[in-house]
């Protein structure tokens, strides 16, 4: 046995010599030579405390490294794997001691790592949250924690399958946890911790298991990202509306020719010119509207657009349908209208060929075709628009989507 | 500032407190209690165990902008552990206590108990009761002993002798602690502190930290 003194002893089991880190508050500690767990104030009775599993775990940070957290260096004392009542899903949690301090906690789950702090005040209840300092954490977890195996030094006299009931309220990146045992409870606040964080403080020699899903207190992207995506999104709105708006007041938009009521007459296809037209402006847009009040049918209009100064021609092929009709209420399709634009035509003599082609039960259909030199263009401005939302909301569904995985871990219903 | 001769080894015991009524000489480790003018020998305390406190007597601090120093102090155990009570002094004449226990601290000061509080029957877990307009809630009820001291001490319990020890939890940090000896109940009431908040300086040196 020797002479044992709280600040080293002999392994109750095997003999091998034992120093604490923690003397004065360690109770239990597991022999780093044979994994028995002796407790350090019973040193006269042979206390021996279920002895350890077979299988050794190996912690991601070794007992004795030191690290700092939040400007404080910390020794890992003591390592736990912990389990749901299962014992399925498991957990790694590290006790660290700084004499000034006191203890702190890093529980590590599926890659992603909480800082702990056990805290002694009021914590207000209510069926689904838990208040402290005017923070109101969101309950996310109610479950039983089991102890599975462990290394190093404890400051209560843990025992292997000890188990105790856990509460857990997220304010993300924080978390509130108690942990109940028997009547004693004890609240512990948390703070989610990236794991290059612990890397670099703790100097892991192996890289960090990677993060698996949504950490249970991890921070989403925060309103003020969301917040600073529809702040660009207003300002590029903004100016392009009102780079559109300027383009469209400088737009001349002159009426250069109009069909005043082609009819279509049943000489199939016949091919129909305009006169010649003058296109103003070394360079700018043409628009040619075209209107047929079709019920039922449609129209396609073969338009080329010909230069007469170099013969230069631009071809457009535009349909005009319309269909509608009740059926459990009143639908349509297509429309009786159409727009096309050409940009970058420069100035010289043009005239439009009009080649329509219609089915047999359509003749006698009026079709207006309108010619504009220089129109304002909107159709592009809703595409960039829409284009520009795609920030925003594509920021929201992100968020969603996160949300939801971080919430799969919960065990509250829906 | 009181000395004294040590009655069972001659050596000089200081008091600074005039609420210090025990001692514990430095080099013979006897307990002395003062009578009058002179010290009574009680017996041997038993030796202090090793621990890893950064506090030791001499170590000075800051509480509610005044300063104090530890002149005293006492280990306690209980069923689970034991923990550190510092006697300290302040410079403006009062005296108090400085829990250490598992990295929390705490100080508390000596209050007159009201006339309601001599039963500790009444005080079961979860009981709420009233002290100084708050609302304080039994949280934790153990049996606690003297272990070891050293230094000058307000009272001293015997070691080793069990006495009730019920400790309350007030609406913020505050806390209650009411302990129940033979002459007596004593009623303490503090708060919970970070180490940072207290200015410690001259703390004990701890090796590798």
């Amino acid at each position: 046995m020797g002479s044992e003194t709280p600040s080293s002893l002999s392994c109750m089991k095997c003999g091998a010599p034992i120093s604490l880190r923690a003397p004065g508050l360690t109770l239990v500690i597991a022999c780093p030579s044979c994994g028995a767990l002796n407790d350090v104030t019973n040193p006269n009775i042979a206390f021996l405390i279920k002895a350890n599993q077979k299988t050794p775990i190996k912690p991601l940070i070794p007992l004795g490294r030191r690290g700092k957290m939040e400007e404080i260096l910390y020794e890992v004392i003591g390592f736990m794997r912990r389990s749901d009542a299962s014992g399925i899903y498991t957990w790694d949690e590290y006790l660290l001691f700084n004499p000034y301090y006191g203890f702190r906690w890093l529980m590590e789950y599926k890659g992603h790592w909480i800082f702990y702090k056990m805290i002694k005040d009021n914590i207000e209840i209510t069926p689904y949250s838990a208040i402290r300092k005017k923070v109101a954490y969101k309950r996310f977890l109610v479950g039983k924690a089991k102890v599975q195996y462990v290394l190093g030094e404890f400051y209560w006299r843990v025992q292997l399958g000890d188990t105790t009931k856990v509460y857990d309220y997220i304010a993300p990146p924080e978390i509130l946890s108690c942990e109940e045992d028997g009547s004693e409870k004890i609240w512990s606040h948390g703070i989610y911790v990236e794991p290059k964080e612990i890397q670099a403080a703790f100097q892991t020699t192996f890289p960090l298991p990677k993060p698996i899903g949504v950490g249970a207190c991890q921070p989403g992207l925060g309103g003020k990202s969301s917040d600073s995506f529809w702040l660009v999104f207003i300002l590029f709105f903004i100016l392009l509306t009102f780079v559109q708006i300027s383009s469209s007041t400088m737009c001349r938009d002159e009426e250069v020719w109009s069909s005043n009521n082609l009819l279509l007459t049943a000489d199939t296809d016949k091919v129909k010119t305009s006169p010649s037209f003058h296109l103003n402006q070394k360079i700018a847009d043409v628009k040619i509207s075209s209107h047929a009040s079709l019920q039922n049918n449609w129209i396609y209009l073969n338009l080329d657009l010909i230069n007469e100064d170099d013969g230069k021609i631009y071809p457009m092929g535009r349909e005009i349908s319309f269909y509608d009709g009740y059926d459990d209420g009143y639908w349509s399709e297509g429309s009786t209208h159409d727009e096309v634009f050409i940009s970058s035509v420069p100035e010289g003599n043009y005239h439009l060929v009009i080649s329509p082609e219609f089915p047999a039960d359509l003749s006698n259909e009026i079709v207006d075709i309108k010619i504009e030199r220089d129109a304002p263009n909107w159709t592009n401005y809703v595409i960039f628009s829409l284009l520009l939302l795609v920030g925003p909301l594509g920021l929201q569904a992100y968020k969603m989507w996160f949300e939801s995985k971080r919430w799969q871990e919960s065990d509250l219903p829906g | 500032m009181l000395k004294l001769p040590c009655p069972s080894c001659g050596a000089e015991v200081i008091f600074q407190s005039s609420a210090s009524i025990f001692s514990v000489c430095n080099f013979c480790k006897s307990m002395l209690v003062r009578r009058d003018k002179n010290l009574e020998d009680l017996g041997k305390m038993a030796d202090l165990l090793p621990d890893i406190s950064p506090l030791q007597i001499s170590t000075e601090g800051k509480y509610q902008k005044v300063n104090f120093g530890i002149v005293g102090r006492q280990i306690l155990g209980w069923e689970n552990g034991r923990w550190n009570e510092w006697y300290i002094f302040f410079d403006d004449g009062r005296w108090g206590w400085l829990a250490e226990a598992q990295g929390f601290y705490m100080i508390s000061f000596r209050e007159t108990l009201p006339v309601n509080f001599s039963n500790h029957q009444e005080f079961p877990v979860g009981r709420n009761f009233q002290f100084k307009d708050m609302a304080f809630a039994v949280e934790d009820r153990h049996e606690a002993w003297i272990l070891s001291a050293e230094g000058e001490l307000p009272s001293l319990s015997p070691p080793d002798k069990k006495f009730e020890s019920i400790d309350f939890k007030g609406p913020q940090s505050e806390f209650a602690c009411l302990q129940f000896f033979d002459e007596g109940p004593e009623l303490y009431l503090g708060e919970y502190l970070e180490f940072d908040d207290l200015h410690f300086n001259n703390l004990r040196k701890l090796e590798g930290w």
